[in-house]
Protein backbone atom coordinates (compact mmCIF):
# COMPACT_ATOMS: atom_id res chain seq x y z
CA UNK A 1 0.00 0.00 0.00
CA UNK A 2 2.55 2.40 0.88
CA UNK A 3 4.83 1.75 -2.09
CA UNK A 4 1.80 2.40 -4.20
CA UNK A 5 1.15 5.29 -2.40
CA UNK A 6 4.67 6.32 -3.54
CA UNK A 7 4.57 5.13 -6.96
CA UNK A 8 1.31 7.67 -7.86
CA UNK A 9 3.60 10.78 -5.72
CA UNK A 10 6.12 9.99 -7.81
CA UNK A 11 4.06 10.10 -10.14
CA UNK A 12 1.92 12.89 -9.65
CA UNK A 13 5.34 15.27 -8.70
CA UNK A 14 6.89 14.23 -12.26
CA UNK A 15 3.90 15.53 -14.27
CA UNK A 16 3.83 18.49 -12.62
CA UNK A 17 7.85 19.46 -12.73
CA UNK A 18 6.93 18.87 -16.16
CA UNK A 19 4.18 21.13 -16.40
CA UNK A 20 6.47 23.64 -14.46
CA UNK A 21 9.56 23.19 -16.31
CA UNK A 22 7.48 23.38 -19.70
CA UNK A 23 5.92 26.67 -18.47
CA UNK A 24 9.21 28.31 -17.34
CA UNK A 25 10.53 26.94 -21.08
CA UNK A 26 7.82 28.55 -23.25
CA UNK A 27 6.24 31.54 -21.83
CA UNK A 28 7.98 33.76 -24.05
CA UNK A 29 5.65 32.50 -27.21
CA UNK A 30 2.85 32.74 -25.16
CA UNK A 31 2.84 35.01 -22.28
CA UNK A 32 5.53 37.02 -22.34
CA UNK A 33 6.84 39.50 -19.75
CA UNK A 34 7.53 43.22 -20.55
CA UNK A 35 11.31 42.78 -20.23
CA UNK A 36 11.26 39.87 -22.96
CA UNK A 37 8.77 41.86 -25.11
CA UNK A 38 11.87 45.29 -25.14
CA UNK A 39 14.37 43.11 -25.71
CA UNK A 40 12.92 41.35 -28.63
CA UNK A 41 11.31 44.90 -29.71
CA UNK A 42 11.04 44.36 -33.14
CA UNK A 43 8.91 40.94 -32.71
CA UNK A 44 5.94 42.75 -30.64
CA UNK A 45 5.93 46.43 -32.75
CA UNK A 46 2.36 46.76 -33.39
CA UNK A 47 0.84 44.08 -31.44
CA UNK A 48 -1.20 43.68 -28.18
CA UNK A 49 1.23 43.45 -25.37
CA UNK A 50 -0.24 43.69 -21.49
CA UNK A 51 1.95 44.38 -18.24
CA UNK A 52 1.55 46.77 -15.41
CA UNK A 53 3.68 49.07 -13.27
CA UNK A 54 3.77 52.04 -11.18
CA UNK A 55 2.98 55.30 -12.94
CA UNK A 56 6.05 57.62 -12.67
CA UNK A 57 4.52 60.66 -14.43
CA UNK A 58 1.42 62.04 -15.72
CA UNK A 59 1.04 64.16 -18.84
CA UNK A 60 -2.07 65.66 -18.40
CA UNK A 61 -2.10 68.02 -22.11
CA UNK A 62 -1.34 64.14 -23.92
CA UNK A 63 -3.49 61.83 -21.85
CA UNK A 64 -0.69 59.98 -21.23
CA UNK A 65 1.17 58.04 -18.42
CA UNK A 66 4.83 57.25 -18.29
CA UNK A 67 5.60 53.74 -16.22
CA UNK A 68 9.31 52.38 -15.36
CA UNK A 69 10.44 49.59 -17.63
CA UNK A 70 13.24 46.52 -16.44
CA UNK A 71 15.06 47.08 -19.66
CA UNK A 72 15.78 49.59 -22.01
CA UNK A 73 14.72 52.18 -22.88
CA UNK A 74 14.01 52.25 -19.31
CA UNK A 75 10.44 54.12 -19.46
CA UNK A 76 7.43 53.63 -21.51
CA UNK A 77 4.36 55.94 -22.11
CA UNK A 78 1.22 54.58 -21.90
CA UNK A 79 -1.38 56.56 -24.44
CA UNK A 80 -4.66 56.37 -21.52
CA UNK A 81 -8.26 56.17 -23.96
CA UNK A 82 -9.82 59.18 -24.01
CA UNK A 83 -13.10 57.54 -21.96
CA UNK A 84 -10.97 56.52 -19.40
CA UNK A 85 -9.50 58.46 -16.20
CA UNK A 86 -6.20 59.37 -16.11
CA UNK A 87 -4.25 57.70 -13.12
CA UNK A 88 -2.23 59.54 -10.48
CA UNK A 89 1.54 59.08 -9.95
CA UNK A 90 2.18 55.89 -7.77
CA UNK A 91 -1.08 54.45 -8.44
CA UNK A 92 -0.60 50.93 -9.97
CA UNK A 93 -1.62 50.19 -13.32
CA UNK A 94 -2.00 47.21 -15.48
CA UNK A 95 -2.22 48.19 -19.15
CA UNK A 96 -3.41 46.25 -22.40
CA UNK A 97 -2.75 47.85 -25.50
CA UNK A 98 -0.68 48.42 -28.45
CA UNK A 99 3.07 48.64 -28.99
CA UNK A 100 3.62 51.41 -31.48
CA UNK A 101 6.93 52.90 -30.84
CA UNK A 102 10.21 52.26 -28.75
CA UNK A 103 8.90 53.03 -25.74
CA UNK A 104 5.70 53.83 -26.50
CA UNK A 105 1.94 51.91 -26.01
CA UNK A 106 -1.44 53.38 -26.96
CA UNK A 107 -3.58 51.51 -24.56
CA UNK A 108 -6.73 49.57 -25.49
CA UNK A 109 -7.75 49.18 -21.65
CA UNK A 110 -6.58 50.13 -18.45
CA UNK A 111 -6.99 49.41 -14.82
CA UNK A 112 -5.49 51.18 -11.99
CA UNK A 113 -5.63 50.84 -8.54
CA UNK A 114 -4.11 52.82 -5.51
CA UNK A 115 -1.31 51.24 -3.71
CA UNK A 116 -3.48 51.22 -0.55
CA UNK A 117 -5.70 48.83 -2.22
CA UNK A 118 -3.37 46.55 -3.25
CA UNK A 119 -1.71 46.41 0.25
CA UNK A 120 -5.10 45.95 1.88
CA UNK A 121 -5.54 42.58 -0.33
CA UNK A 122 -2.40 41.53 1.52
CA UNK A 123 -3.41 42.50 4.78
CA UNK A 124 -6.51 40.97 4.24
CA UNK A 125 -5.03 37.66 3.20
CA UNK A 126 -2.98 37.72 6.81
CA UNK A 127 -6.05 36.39 9.01
CA UNK A 128 -6.53 33.69 6.37
CA UNK A 129 -3.17 31.71 7.30
CA UNK A 130 -3.63 30.58 11.02
CA UNK A 131 -7.48 30.40 10.32
CA UNK A 132 -7.01 27.71 7.39
CA UNK A 133 -3.76 26.24 10.03
CA UNK A 134 -6.47 26.31 12.96
CA UNK A 135 -9.69 24.74 11.14
CA UNK A 136 -6.86 21.70 9.43
CA UNK A 137 -5.39 21.24 12.86
CA UNK A 138 -8.25 20.52 14.70
CA UNK A 139 -9.23 17.87 12.66
CA UNK A 140 -6.31 16.00 11.47
CA UNK A 141 -2.70 15.19 13.30
CA UNK A 142 0.10 14.62 11.58
CA UNK A 143 1.69 10.51 12.82
CA UNK A 144 5.01 10.55 11.78
CA UNK A 145 5.13 6.75 12.32
CA UNK A 146 2.70 5.89 9.50
CA UNK A 147 3.70 9.48 7.39
CA UNK A 148 0.19 10.44 7.10
CA UNK A 149 -2.42 12.85 8.64
CA UNK A 150 -5.02 10.91 11.08
CA UNK A 151 -8.25 12.09 12.09
CA UNK A 152 -8.14 13.71 15.63
CA UNK A 153 -12.04 13.06 16.26
CA UNK A 154 -15.22 12.49 13.81
CA UNK A 155 -16.90 15.75 14.25
CA UNK A 156 -14.01 18.08 13.67
CA UNK B 1 -7.16 37.10 -6.92
CA UNK B 2 -9.33 38.00 -4.38
CA UNK B 3 -7.69 37.82 -0.53
CA UNK B 4 -6.82 34.75 0.98
CA UNK B 5 -9.50 35.38 3.37
CA UNK B 6 -12.07 35.29 0.70
CA UNK B 7 -11.06 32.06 -0.65
CA UNK B 8 -10.84 30.27 2.98
CA UNK B 9 -14.24 31.10 3.81
CA UNK B 10 -15.68 30.74 0.69
CA UNK B 11 -14.07 27.54 1.08
CA UNK B 12 -15.27 26.94 4.47
CA UNK B 13 -18.89 27.99 3.57
CA UNK B 14 -19.27 25.15 0.54
CA UNK B 15 -17.52 22.42 3.33
CA UNK B 16 -20.23 23.07 5.99
CA UNK B 17 -23.12 23.64 3.32
CA UNK B 18 -22.16 19.98 1.58
CA UNK B 19 -21.09 18.55 4.62
CA UNK B 20 -17.62 17.73 3.58
CA UNK B 21 -14.91 17.79 5.23
CA UNK B 22 -13.98 21.53 5.85
CA UNK B 23 -10.53 21.36 6.94
CA UNK B 24 -9.19 20.38 3.71
CA UNK B 25 -12.19 22.16 1.54
CA UNK B 26 -10.15 25.40 3.03
CA UNK B 27 -6.88 24.31 2.46
CA UNK B 28 -7.80 23.07 -1.12
CA UNK B 29 -8.88 26.78 -1.71
CA UNK B 30 -5.27 27.69 -1.06
CA UNK B 31 -3.74 25.43 -3.12
CA UNK B 32 -3.58 27.35 -6.50
CA UNK B 33 -2.01 30.30 -4.43
CA UNK B 34 1.01 28.53 -3.53
CA UNK B 35 2.00 29.89 -6.92
CA UNK B 36 2.16 33.24 -5.20
CA UNK B 37 5.42 31.98 -3.73
CA UNK B 38 7.26 32.74 -6.53
CA UNK B 39 5.57 36.84 -5.18
CA UNK B 40 7.83 36.35 -2.06
CA UNK B 41 11.04 35.35 -3.94
CA UNK B 42 10.58 38.04 -6.45
CA UNK B 43 10.40 40.42 -3.75
CA UNK B 44 12.86 39.41 -1.60
CA UNK B 45 15.83 37.70 -3.64
CA UNK B 46 14.98 39.11 -7.12
CA UNK B 47 14.28 35.51 -8.76
CA UNK B 48 11.62 35.33 -10.86
CA UNK B 49 10.21 32.05 -10.28
CA UNK B 50 6.72 33.07 -11.15
CA UNK B 51 6.44 31.09 -15.09
CA UNK B 52 8.04 28.17 -13.24
CA UNK B 53 5.32 27.55 -10.52
CA UNK B 54 2.34 29.60 -13.03
CA UNK B 55 1.14 25.98 -13.36
CA UNK B 56 0.00 25.76 -9.83
CA UNK B 57 -2.32 28.20 -10.52
CA UNK B 58 -3.99 25.96 -13.09
CA UNK B 59 -6.68 23.70 -12.91
CA UNK B 60 -4.12 20.94 -14.34
CA UNK B 61 -1.64 21.62 -11.74
CA UNK B 62 -3.83 22.49 -9.00
CA UNK B 63 -5.95 19.01 -9.00
CA UNK B 64 -1.94 17.20 -9.06
CA UNK B 65 -1.39 19.39 -5.94
CA UNK B 66 -4.35 18.27 -4.40
CA UNK B 67 -3.94 14.37 -6.02
CA UNK B 68 -0.30 14.84 -4.71
CA UNK B 69 -1.55 16.16 -1.02
CA UNK B 70 -3.95 13.31 -0.50
CA UNK B 71 -1.92 10.63 -0.48
CA UNK B 72 -1.23 11.87 2.85
CA UNK B 73 -4.40 11.05 4.27
CA UNK B 74 -5.89 7.22 5.27
CA UNK B 75 -8.88 7.65 2.73
CA UNK B 76 -7.24 9.25 -0.46
CA UNK B 77 -10.37 9.47 -2.31
CA UNK B 78 -12.05 11.26 0.00
CA UNK B 79 -9.20 13.96 0.86
CA UNK B 80 -8.75 14.56 -2.78
CA UNK B 81 -12.45 15.13 -3.21
CA UNK B 82 -12.72 17.42 -0.06
CA UNK B 83 -9.58 19.13 -1.45
CA UNK B 84 -10.59 19.38 -5.76
CA UNK B 85 -13.97 21.55 -3.91
CA UNK B 86 -11.54 23.59 -2.41
CA UNK B 87 -9.63 24.40 -5.77
CA UNK B 88 -12.63 24.73 -7.55
CA UNK B 89 -13.99 27.09 -5.13
CA UNK B 90 -10.62 29.09 -5.79
CA UNK B 91 -10.84 29.44 -9.11
CA UNK B 92 -14.81 30.00 -9.33
CA UNK B 93 -13.92 33.11 -7.24
CA UNK B 94 -10.30 34.46 -9.38
CA UNK B 95 -13.12 33.94 -13.11
CA UNK B 96 -14.73 36.91 -11.79
CA UNK B 97 -12.16 39.10 -11.67
CA UNK B 98 -11.51 41.97 -14.05
CA UNK B 99 -8.16 42.33 -15.60
CA UNK B 100 -7.40 44.94 -18.34
CA UNK B 101 -6.31 41.99 -20.98
CA UNK B 102 -10.00 40.41 -20.60
CA UNK B 103 -8.35 37.42 -18.66
CA UNK B 104 -5.54 35.87 -16.87
CA UNK B 105 -6.72 32.24 -16.10
CA UNK B 106 -5.05 29.63 -18.36
CA UNK B 107 -7.63 27.33 -17.50
CA UNK B 108 -6.54 24.56 -20.36
CA UNK B 109 -2.92 24.77 -19.81
CA UNK B 110 -0.99 23.02 -20.64
CA UNK B 111 -3.63 22.15 -23.58
CA UNK B 112 -4.06 25.55 -24.53
CA UNK B 113 -2.29 28.98 -23.09
CA UNK B 114 -5.14 30.94 -23.99
CA UNK B 115 -6.50 33.26 -20.93
CA UNK B 116 -10.40 33.65 -19.71
CA UNK B 117 -11.88 35.56 -16.88
CA UNK B 118 -15.47 36.72 -16.35
CA UNK B 119 -14.68 40.15 -15.25
CA UNK B 120 -17.12 40.94 -12.82
CA UNK B 121 -15.23 42.32 -9.93
CA UNK B 122 -11.72 44.08 -9.12
CA UNK B 123 -9.87 42.02 -6.56
CA UNK B 124 -8.77 44.69 -4.58
CA UNK B 125 -12.58 45.04 -3.95
CA UNK B 126 -13.25 44.51 -0.14
CA UNK B 127 -17.01 44.96 -0.67
CA UNK B 128 -16.68 40.68 -1.59
CA UNK B 129 -14.63 39.95 1.21
CA UNK B 130 -17.06 41.76 3.75
CA UNK B 131 -20.55 40.20 2.04
CA UNK B 132 -18.60 36.88 2.58
CA UNK B 133 -17.42 37.43 6.09
CA UNK B 134 -21.34 37.80 6.74
CA UNK B 135 -22.86 34.96 5.08
CA UNK B 136 -20.03 33.08 6.97
CA UNK B 137 -21.02 34.31 10.23
CA UNK B 138 -24.71 33.38 9.30
CA UNK B 139 -23.90 29.68 7.94
CA UNK B 140 -21.81 29.30 11.58
CA UNK B 141 -25.20 31.14 13.56
CA UNK B 142 -27.28 28.49 11.91
CA UNK B 143 -24.99 25.72 12.09
CA UNK B 144 -24.63 26.10 15.65
CA UNK B 145 -28.30 26.86 16.20
CA UNK B 146 -28.89 23.61 14.73
CA UNK B 147 -26.06 21.91 16.97
CA UNK B 148 -27.86 23.36 19.73
CA UNK B 149 -31.88 22.06 18.77
CA UNK B 150 -30.06 18.86 18.31
CA UNK B 151 -28.75 18.48 21.54
CA UNK B 152 -31.67 19.56 23.33
CA UNK B 153 -33.71 16.87 21.53
CA UNK B 154 -31.08 13.97 22.73
CA UNK B 155 -31.33 14.95 26.17
CA UNK B 156 -35.22 15.17 25.89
Amino acid sequence: MRNRRLLIGSMLVIILCLLMTYSSLDYTNHDPGIKYILQNYDAFYNTKITFDGIVSEVDEINHEISIPAPERPWLIWVKIPNDEELPEKGDIVEVYGVLDGEGHVTAVRTLASKQWEIDLIYFRSLPAIPFAFLLFFRAWRFNLKRFMFIRRKRDA
Amino acid sequence: MPDWLTHTLVGWITGKSIKIEVGLVVIGSLIPDIAKIGTIFQCWLGINLSHLLEPIHTPVGAFLVAGIAALFFDDIKKAFMALSIGVITHFILDYLLIHSSGGTMKLLFPFSWSEWQYGLVRSENYWVTIITVFVAVFIYIIYNYKKIEESKNILK
